[in-house]
C-alpha cells in the first residue's frame, strides 16, 4: 500500500519534471521567435530608413518621374504605420496586412530603380551608386530575417501541434504563429538589376 | 521490437525541419572546391588568413565552388557563414569569400559584427576594384589576395584578439543540471530513508536507484534536442559559432 503510493508520486513527479522541461523547451523556442521577428523588424526598419535618403537623391536629378516618387513616399509612410508585435503574430490577418504593406513599399522601390535606370547622369552619382547597394544589402537582410524566422516558426509551430503539447499548448497561452508567406505581388514584380 | 520503439520516439517527438543546406565541407581557412589556386597559392592565402584570425580574432574564410546550385551568391554565402558558425560567437566577425567559378560570380558576406566597419558598399567596392578586373583575366589568385588585403585594411581596428575562450554559456548549463541532479537524489534518499522507517526497511532503495538515472539520460537528450539541432550546425571545422544576417556584396565577372 505504502509503496504503490510512493510509487504514484514518483511516477507524478517525474511525469511533472518531464512537463516542465517541454514546457521550458516551449519557452525557448517562443524567445527564439520573437528574438527572429525582432530582426524581421529591424531589416524592414532599416529599409524604411533609407527610403529618405533615396527620394532626395533622386528628386536631386532633372526632371524625375514625379508619381513614382510619391507612390513610394505613400508605401513607405503606410509600410511604417503599420507595426506587427510579437504577440500578435498568431493573427493571420494582420500579419497579411504587414506583408502587404511591406510588399508594396517592395513594389515601390523596385519600379523606382528601374526607372532610374533611364537617368544616366544619376546613376553616375556616388551618392546614388552608394544608396543602390545599400538598398541591395537591405533586401538581403530582408530576405535572410524573413527565412530564420519562418525556419523558427515552423520549428515552434511543429511544437505546439505535436502530441503531447497539442493538449497543453493552448491552455498555457502558446498558439501556431504565422510564417511569412511567398507573395503572389512578388512574383510579378519588377526585378531590381543592380 | 526495439527498432519498432525507436520509431515511435521519433515519431512522437516530431522530426527537426532544416531550412535549405549546403553540401559543403569546410578545409579551415580556404576551402578551394573549385580548384582555383595551386598549392602554393592556397598555403599563402591559408598563413595569411591565419595570422590575421591570431591577432584580431577575426575569422576570414575564402571559398570557391565550382557552382551555386541555382541559389542566390548573397543567399550562399550568408548560409553558408550561418552553418558553419564562421566568425566568434559574441562579435559575429567573420567574412566568407566566395568565388562561384561556373556562375563567374564574386559574392563578399560579411558577418554582423563587421557589418559597420565593413559596408556593403565597401564589399561592393573591393569586389568590383580587386576581384573582378583580376578575375576577367583568370587571376583568381592575385584577385583574392588583394581583396583579401583590402578587407583587413578596410576591417582594421574593429576587434582585438582575447585570450579569455568563451565556454561559460555550456559550463552554467551543466551546473544547473547538476545541481538538479543533486535535489533529486536527496529527494530519492528522503523518500526511501521514510519508507524504510515505516515498513521496516526492505530492498526498496535499491529499486529506486536507477529512477534519476533514467530521468536524468532521458532530460538531457530532450533538452539537446530541442536546442542545439537546426539553428547552428556544426561545421567541420573549428570555427566560432558567428553568426550573418545578409550583409555583403558581390558582382559578376
Amino acid at each position: 500500500m505504502k509503496g504503490g503510493a510512493i510509487l504514484a508520486i514518483v511516477v507524478v513527479a517525474l511525469f511533472g519534471m518531464w512537463g516542465c522541461s517541454q514546457y521550458n523547451g516551449l519557452v525557448t523556442t517562443d524567445s527564439e521567435v520573437q528574438t527572429a521577428w525582432a530582426n524581421v523588424q529591424s531589416a524592414y526598419q532599416r529599409r524604411a530608413d533609407l527610403v529618405p535618403n533615396l527620394v532626395s537623391t533622386v528628386k536631386g536629378a532633372a526632371n524625375f518621374e514625379q508619381q513614382t516618387l510619391t507612390q513610394v513616399v505613400e508605401a513607405r509612410a503606410k509600410a511604417t504605420s503599420i507595426q506587427l508585435k510579437a504577440e500578435d503574430l498568431n493573427d493571420p490577418q494582420k500579419m497579411q496586412q504587414f506583408q502587404q504593406a511591406q510588399a508594396s513599399l517592395s513594389q515601390g522601390l523596385g519600379r523606382l530603380m528601374m526607372v532610374a535606370e533611364n537617368y544616366p547622369q544619376l546613376r553616375a552619382t556616388e551618392a546614388f551608386v552608394g544608396l543602390q547597394s545599400q538598398l541591395e544589402g537591405t533586401e538581403n537582410r530582408i530576405n535572410t530575417e524573413r527565412n530564420r524566422y519562418n525556419e523558427v516558426v515552423q520549428r515552434y509551430n511543429v511544437k505546439v501541434r505535436s502530441f503531447p503539447l497539442v493538449m497543453f499548448a493552448g491552455m498555457m497561452g502558446f498558439s501556431a504563429k504565422q510564417p511569412f508567406q511567398a507573395d503572389a505581388s512578388a512574383q510579378n514584380a519588377p526585378k531590381v538589376q543592380f | 521490437m526495439r527498432y519498432a520503439l525507436r520509431l515511435l520516439c521519433l515519431l512522437l517527438l516530431g522530426i527537426p525541419v532544416y531550412g535549405q543546406k549546403i553540401n559543403l565541407k569546410s578545409a579551415g581557412p580556404v576551402t578551394d572546391a573549385a580548384n582555383l589556386f595551386s598549392n602554393n597559392e592556397r598555403e599563402i592565402l591559408r598563413q595569411k588568413l591565419n595570422a590575421y584570425e591570431d591577432s584580431t580574432s577575426n575569422q576570414f574564410v575564402v571559398v570557391t565552388i565550382p557552382s551555386l546550385e541555382g541559389m542566390d551568391a548573397n543567399q550562399y554565402a550568408t548560409e553558408l557563414g550561418h552553418q558553419w558558425g564562421v566568425g566568434t560567437k559574441n562579435k559575429d566577425n567573420g567574412v566568407i569569400i566566395l568565388i562561384s567559378k561556373g556562375d563567374r560570380k564574386a559574392y563578399i558576406a560579411i558577418g554582423r559584427g563587421l557589418e559597420a566597419n565593413i559596408t556593403d558598399f565597401t564589399a561592393k567596392q573591393i569586389v568590383r576594384q580587386y576581384m573582378v578586373p583580376a578575375f576577367r583575366q583568370g587571376q583568381y589568385f592575385q584577385g583574392t589576395n588583394t581583396a583579401v588585403d583590402a578587407l583587413i585594411s578596410a576591417a582594421s581596428g574593429a576587434y582585438k584578439s582575447d585570450a579569455s575562450s568563451s565556454g561559460d554559456d555550456d559550463f552554467s548549463g551543466l551546473i544547473f543540471f547538476l545541481f538538479i541532479l543533486i535535489l533529486i537524489i536527496l529527494f530519492f534518499v528522503v523518500v526511501s530513508k521514510a519508507s524504510r522507517r515505516n515498513r521496516g526497511g526492505d530492498g526498496f532503495g535499491g529499486g529506486y536507484g536507477g529512477g534519476p538515472i533514467i530521468f536524468g539520460s532521458g532530460w538531457d537528450s530532450s533538452s539537446s534536442s530541442s536546442s542545439g539541432w537546426g539553428s547552428s550546425g556544426s561545421s567541420d571545422f573549428g570555427f566560432g559559432g558567428g553568426d550573418f544576417g545578409g550583409g555583403g556584396a558581390g558582382d559578376s565577372w
